[in-house]
């Protein structure tokens, strides 16, 4: 089967479907502004959710990898953690969105101060340390491990995460490019034997 | 395509590839073979036997459909499926058009 990205046409199972374009219907201002008790802020969704399960949160990111044919991120962390806020503010620069777009599913796991989700991490390879929180591990899209590091690993000489280090981590253990060219000519071939068209269609993982 | 009343349908007429655009190592030089400007994504081409565009979701005057969502979109689509028929029938056309309006309506 020539299928090599089992292809999930947008068009007709409208996974992706755009909002409609067209404006909405303008309103009338009020004549009078009532005023309300000042709200206050909503907080910010945590980036751990703590509850539900890693197993979920990890199976959910292998299933996406695999869809795109690229790698899944798991983030041992928590929230409320200096060193996990502090690892998420150097991972947002413009040099990472490559990486969030087209390379990695993210899979943030809660392992509260380290002692949290510590067997399911094991069975990765991983050993959780309070001190060295988060670590990372990079996994296939078959959900087999290819690396794990530690946040201690990840920052400078001075303690702080090392946005370098970061980018040289992902770029390293990133999924290989695809080849297109053998697909495409395999696909020219099955379409004249079978006297179909050839529907070549471009998207991305984004 | 993965939903059950639509894939065997497209099946009957088509092979279908799908190409990261970004990351699939030749897919740009693929592209350029059958239009030389750049385009939104998703983008597409049915192609015959021989590797040869039949037509592109590139209106000439529109441009890209992307996907199908507007009727003018829904219409290049359907004049696309119609210039490549060679063993769907107009009315798997038309179910075809029309679930994809379904689930346009629906919100995706």
């Amino acid at each position: 089967m020539i299928l090599q990205f089992v292809p999930v046409m947008l068009v007709l199972t409208g996974q992706a479907a755009p909002p409609p374009t067209s404006p909405p219907p303008a309103t009338m201002k009020p004549a009078i502004v009532q005023t309300t008790p000042a709200q206050s802020p909503r907080p910010a969704p945590k980036l751990f959710n703590e509850a539900v399960t890693a197993e979920s949160v990890i199976e959910k990111a292998v299933h996406d990898a695999h869809t795109d044919g690229i790698r899944a991120l798991i983030v041992w962390c928590a929230n409320d953690n200096d060193r996990c806020a502090a690892y998420d503010a150097a991972r947002k620069g413009r040099e990472f969105s490559v990486f969030w777009a087209d390379e990695y599913k993210i899979a943030n796991v809660d392992v509260a101060k380290g002692d949290k989700n510590v067997d399911v991490a094991k069975k990765y390879g991983v050993t959780l340390k309070a001190a060295d929180l988060p670590f990372l591990t990079v996994l296939d899209q078959n959900g087999k491990v290819v690396a794990n590091i530690s946040g201690r690993e990840l920052t400078t000489s001075e303690g702080t995460f090392d946005s370098a280090k970061i980018a040289a981590f992902l770029k390293q253990n990133q999924a290989p490019y695809p080849d297109a060219i053998k697909p495409f000519e395999a696909a020219v071939v099955q379409a004249k034997k079978e006297n179909k068209t050839l529907f070549l269609w471009y998207t991305a993982p984004w | 395509m993965a939903l059950p009343n639509v894939a065997p349908v497209l099946a009957k007429e088509f092979v279908i590839l799908s190409l990261d655009f970004d990351r699939a190592i030749g897919a740009k030089e693929i592209q350029k073979r059958y239009i030389d400007k750049e385009q939104g994504l998703p983008w597409f081409v049915f192609l015959d036997g021989n590797g040869k565009s039949i037509i592109t979701s590139t209106h000439e005057t529109t441009g890209n459909v992307g996907h199908p969502y507007q009727p003018n979109e829904v219409a290049h689509f359907k004049v696309m499926l119609q210039k490549v028929k060679k063993h769907l029938t107009d009315a798997e056309i038309d179910a075809l058009i029309a679930s994809l309006v379904a689930t346009n309506k629906a919100g995706g």
